[in-house]
């Protein structure tokens, strides 16, 4: 089977040259739905890159201390009840922060906070 | 999409409606704008109808699925008419049809506004400078007069009645919208319990728009001709609406104009205060705008479930959901400032 070049790296050279060499002559009327598909397969492309950065499982961890399996939904269903809390967990905001952030550059990393 | 078969049954359903029998429809196209709801121009001639004119109206037709949290069609004119009365700018309400056999789902006809609403092209237009200002207090005025409808004068009955405080409410139904989508979703949740924690004490309730921003007003030569987009209105606290105004994810890139895009927080509240008999402190502005970027959330949310689900494949409704980290984080960075004070 053929590896290389890597799907993230597909991905990237055809945003790329969409961004470049299509998107000047597309129509205006086109220009956006045309940036959305070059916004897609950016996204695509870095979450398929990041997949290895397991920012949900650090925020588990951290809450709920290294070894307990803990699912995500719970972490949901506990913030919602309070059991979860800043009371409980003085650096919660800071962790959450920090999980949003890892979020961010899969989504738009250009975003200005 | 409308079919001929259908257009013939409307204009059918408008000889009947409008009482005139040689009405005929002349142009229906459809109009840009809007992700989930249809709106089409109708220009319809009724030379034996009461003016004997050509008219210009709005077909505003409902997805075969609604968006959750949606008013019914009926529910929405009935809004829209209250808010005409009250002085609001808003098109004039002219019919509404739940009968499913014309065009397949309810629709409503309404007066057809000159103008533009495209947030992107006001909030970014060259004379935003010049203009920003007064268009600024243009709609903080109609959005007072929406805030003068209260729950307590018996109008609007179908909203559900009000027996807890307005951030109870709102907290109620978006944790309620969040229990409908397959995944789940931690920071909102936080934010949720948060907002219920710190909810300020001096709540009241008015009607709100619900979905109140640049995007969905319509400009004219800097007049303000209309206030669209009714269909998430309900019964709220009016700072609900002055903070999703202002929320960061709605000022287009112009993020130093706090006000939709188009002038200063200051200006904006200023023109609301004179207008409305409510008195807002804009300092209280961080609570309301964490609550505005959590109901855009919730909204993105529910778009793209729309697709995820099926049941409307767009590229647009795909991509809002990943727009939600955004607003997360400004609800984070707003939580944090506002600890600090």
């Amino acid at each position: 089977m053929h590896k290389r070049p890597e799907p993230t790296d597909l991905l990237r050279i055809a945003s790329e040259a969409l961004t470049e060499e299509i998107l000047p002559h597309v129509p205006h009327d086109k220009r956006y739905m045309t940036a959305m598909i070059v916004n897609a397969i950016a996204i695509a492309a870095r979450q398929m890159a990041a997949k290895d950065d397991d920012h949900t499982g650090r925020l588990l961890n951290t809450v709920y201390g290294e070894y307990s399996d803990t699912s995500w939904d719970q972490l949901a269903d506990d913030l919602r009840s309070g059991a979860i809390s800043e009371e409980s967990h003085p650096n919660l905001l800071d962790h959450l922060i920090t999980s949003v952030r890892a979020e961010l550059a899969v989504s738009n990393p250009r975003f200005k906070e | 999409m409308i079919t001929n078969e259908q257009t013939h049954r409307l204009q059918t359903w408008l000889r009947e409606t409008f009482q005139c029998k040689d009405l005929v429809i002349q142009t229906l196209n459809i109009l840009r704008g809007g992700a989930v709801q249809e709106n089409w121009l109708l220009e319809v001639l009724s030379p034996s109808g009461v003016d004997q004119a050509a008219h210009k109206w709005v077909l505003r037709r409902e997805p075969s699925s609604p968006l959750g949290g949606s008013l019914r069609k009926d529910h929405e004119f009935e809004i829209i008419r209250s808010a005409y009365k009250a002085g609001v700018p808003v098109p004039e309400p002219l019919a509404v049809c739940l009968d499913i056999r014309v065009l397949g789902a309810p629709f409503l006809i309404l007066s057809h506004l000159s103008g533009i609403a495209e947030g992107r092209k006001i909030a970014r237009h060259s004379d935003i400078e010049e203009y920003g200002d007064s268009l600024a207090s243009q709609v903080a005025g109609a959005l007072a007069k929406i805030h003068s409808i209260t729950p307590d004068r018996g109008t609007l009955p179908f909203l559900n009645p009000v027996n807890e405080t307005p951030v109870e409410r709102r907290v109620g139904l978006f944790r309620a919208q969040l229990d409908g989508l397959p995944d789940r979703h931690p920071v909102l949740e936080y934010v949720l319990s948060w907002l219920l924690k710190h909810q300020p004490g001096d709540q009241r309730f008015s009607l709100v728009h619900g979905d109140f921003r640049t995007g969905n007003y319509m400009v004219d030569n800097w007049t303000v001709t209309g206030i669209l987009d009714w269909e998430l209105a309900d019964w709220g606290d009016p700072r609900e609406d002055l903070g999703y105004f202002c929320a960061k994810c709605w000022r287009f890139g112009r993020l130093e104009r706090e006000a939709g895009g188009i002038a200063k927080r200051e200006v904006f509240y200023e023109a609301y205060n004179k207008a409305s008999s409510n008195s807002v402190l804009v300092s209280g502005y961080a609570y309301w705008e964490i609550m505005g970027a959590m109901r855009w959330s919730l909204i993105a949310l529910l778009q793209g479930y729309r697709h995820t689900s099926g049941q409307q494949r767009s590229l647009e409704l795909a991509l809002t959901p990943r727009l939600v980290p955004e607003m997360e984080i400004d609800m984070l960075n707003l939580i944090k400032e506002y600890q600090r004070r």
